[in-house]
């Protein structure tokens, strides 16, 4: 089995103000795999994320990603990544179409294939509506297209599919596994819907407080907790620690 | 960088700045008139008297185009960077493998090579059409001699220098309170305070020349803050 490291995060430290949101974590995403990133609201995710694409710069630690070291090789890293963070904002007097030629653009990629790409998230029929007709899940949809449609190599994923409707939900669940499965790609997802995570996810990663207090495979955690993810979760949250035996 | 701007004027609808500046060229063209009509309104208020050479009226038409250029243009840096630097639309843009600098001086080009040419172009209209007409039907009472056209040549290159200058002082001042109203703002007050010094110095060029470089190196200075902001900004 590989173990070659898309994501590979030291004692990662991130202060504001002096005050310590993100303490010592350490963060190792597998390639060709699907890391769920739990934790309750405010537990720090979106700052991790921010850092893994270099938006934060951490307070300590290191980050690799694809082996590079993110502090030296910004450009070839963000290259190679797709994402989401928080609400995805759009050129609102765009088209869905116009808006990824602009993010090709900006990537430096040439993808022909955008009706694809459009197709593959349930936006074909847009035409030229501008973005800003648009409803908050057609945007959410638009937001995956935008983090796929450059092929990156690594996607990070911060609540995709908030505001998709049931449907949505499965189309991109089925998305994501394809991806992983045919396109080469890794993907760190965070949700509150621990369902969806569970449905996809290869590893689980919690973070509580900032720090990442577990990170396990998804199997395990099914033989220690049979009623599924949410026990897991719950009862790391309630502070016992929830170790399982990998 | 020019593929850079070339995306700018994708994501911007540029033509609003185009139609802007049509705008701005009539109420102009309207004004010249009315200060070269000004004496005849009370011809006994020596006031009105400024208002019967060209060359004073070269140097006041500068001052308000310039000041209507320099909020334009300020109104332009509110879109193209106070918008999109102080909003969520950051974390896309910082998003791109593309260095932060290249992406910001290429929206200052934009912005700048835009005053400058609107604002060259609109003169030598106003210019063209008010001379024509002033050599078959003059309003007032004076020659256009070759000092005339000097004036009006070098008040123009000066006031264009001046408004791409202020608003880069206005858009840094914007961006550091993250406010696009106090962009404006700033752009309106900066060009009331530099038209004042020069239109108490009506005829000496070397008081605008003055004015002109201690403007540009604030403008310097002022873009290089943003550019390190920018460069170690957090989103
Ligand atoms: N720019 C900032 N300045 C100061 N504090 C911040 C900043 N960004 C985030 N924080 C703090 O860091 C903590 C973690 O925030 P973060 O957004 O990473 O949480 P999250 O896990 O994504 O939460 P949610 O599930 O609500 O999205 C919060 O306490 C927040 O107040
Ligand atoms: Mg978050």
């Amino acid at each position: 089995m590989t173990t070659e490291l898309v994501v590979k995060a030291t004692s990662l430290v991130k202060r504001f103000e002096g005050k310590e949101v993100i303490k010592d974590c350490n963060m190792n995403v597998r390639k060709g795999t699907i890391y769920g990133f739990l934790g309750a609201n405010g537990s720090g995710k979106t700052t991790v994320f921010k850092m893994l694409l270099g938006l934060l710069i951490p307070s300590a630690g290191e980050i690799e990603i694809l082996g590079n070291r993110s502090s030296e090789n910004r450009d070839k890293i963000l290259k190679s990544i797709g994402s989401i963070i928080e609400t995805p904002v759009f050129y609102e007097h765009l088209s869905a179409k116009e808006n990824l030629e602009l993010h090709l653009s900006y990537m430096g990629v040439v993808n022909p294939y955008i009706e694809n790409t459009l197709e593959l998230v349930g936006l074909n029929d847009t035409e030229n509506l501008p973005v800003s007709k648009f409803s908050l899940g057609m945007r959410q949809r638009l937001g995956i297209a935008r983090a796929i449609i450059h092929n990156p190599k690594l996607l990070i994923l911060d609540e995709p599919i908030n505001g998709l409707d049931p449907l949505g939900i499965r189309e991109m669940r089925e998305l994501f596994l394809h991806l992983v499965k045919n396109r080469n790609m890794t993907i760190v997802i965070s949700s509150h819907i621990l369902s969806e995570i569970e449905h996809i996810a290869d590893n689980i990663g919690v973070i509580v407080n900032g720090r990442i207090v577990e990170e396990v495979s998804l199997s395990s955690i099914k033989d220690q907790f049979p009623e599924g993810l949410e026990d897991f979760f719950f009862n790391i949250m309630s502070g016992n620690g929830g170790k399982v035996n990998a | 960088m020019l593929d850079l701007m070339k995306l700018e004027l994708r994501k911007t609808n540029i033509r609003t700045y185009i139609n802007s500046t049509f705008v701005i060229f009539i109420v102009l063209l309207g004004f010249i008139y009315i200060f070269a009509y000004m004496p005849q309104v009370n011809p006994n208020d020596p006031m009105l008297e400024l208002f019967a050479s060209y060359k004073n009226i070269v140097s006041l038409f500068g001052a308000l185009n310039m000041a209507t250029f320099c909020i334009l243009a300020s109104v332009m840096y509110s879109r193209f960077v106070i918008e999109e630097y102080t909003g969520k639309r950051v974390i896309l843009l910082f998003s791109y493998p593309i260095r932060r600098e290249k992406i910001f001086v290429s929206k200052m080009i934009i912005v700048t090579l835009f005053t400058i040419i609107s604002m060259i172009v609109c003169n030598i209209l106003v210019y063209s059409i008010f001379g024509l007409s002033e050599t078959f039907f003059p309003l007032v009472k004076d020659n256009i001699t070759l000092g005339v056209i000097q004036k009006a040549i070098i008040t123009t290159i000066v006031m264009t220098v001046l408004a791409a200058a202020l608003s880069i002082i206005s858009m840094a001042i914007g961006f550091i309170k993250k406010s696009t109203l106090t962009t404006i703002v700033s752009a309106f007050l900066l060009c009331s305070i530099v038209t004042n010094i020069s239109s108490g110095t009506l005829n000496s060029n070397t008081v605008a020349i003055i004015v002109m470089a201690i403007t540009i190196l604030a403008a310097i200075y002022a873009a290089k803050i943003i550019l390190k902001k920018i460069n170690c900004m957090e989103v």
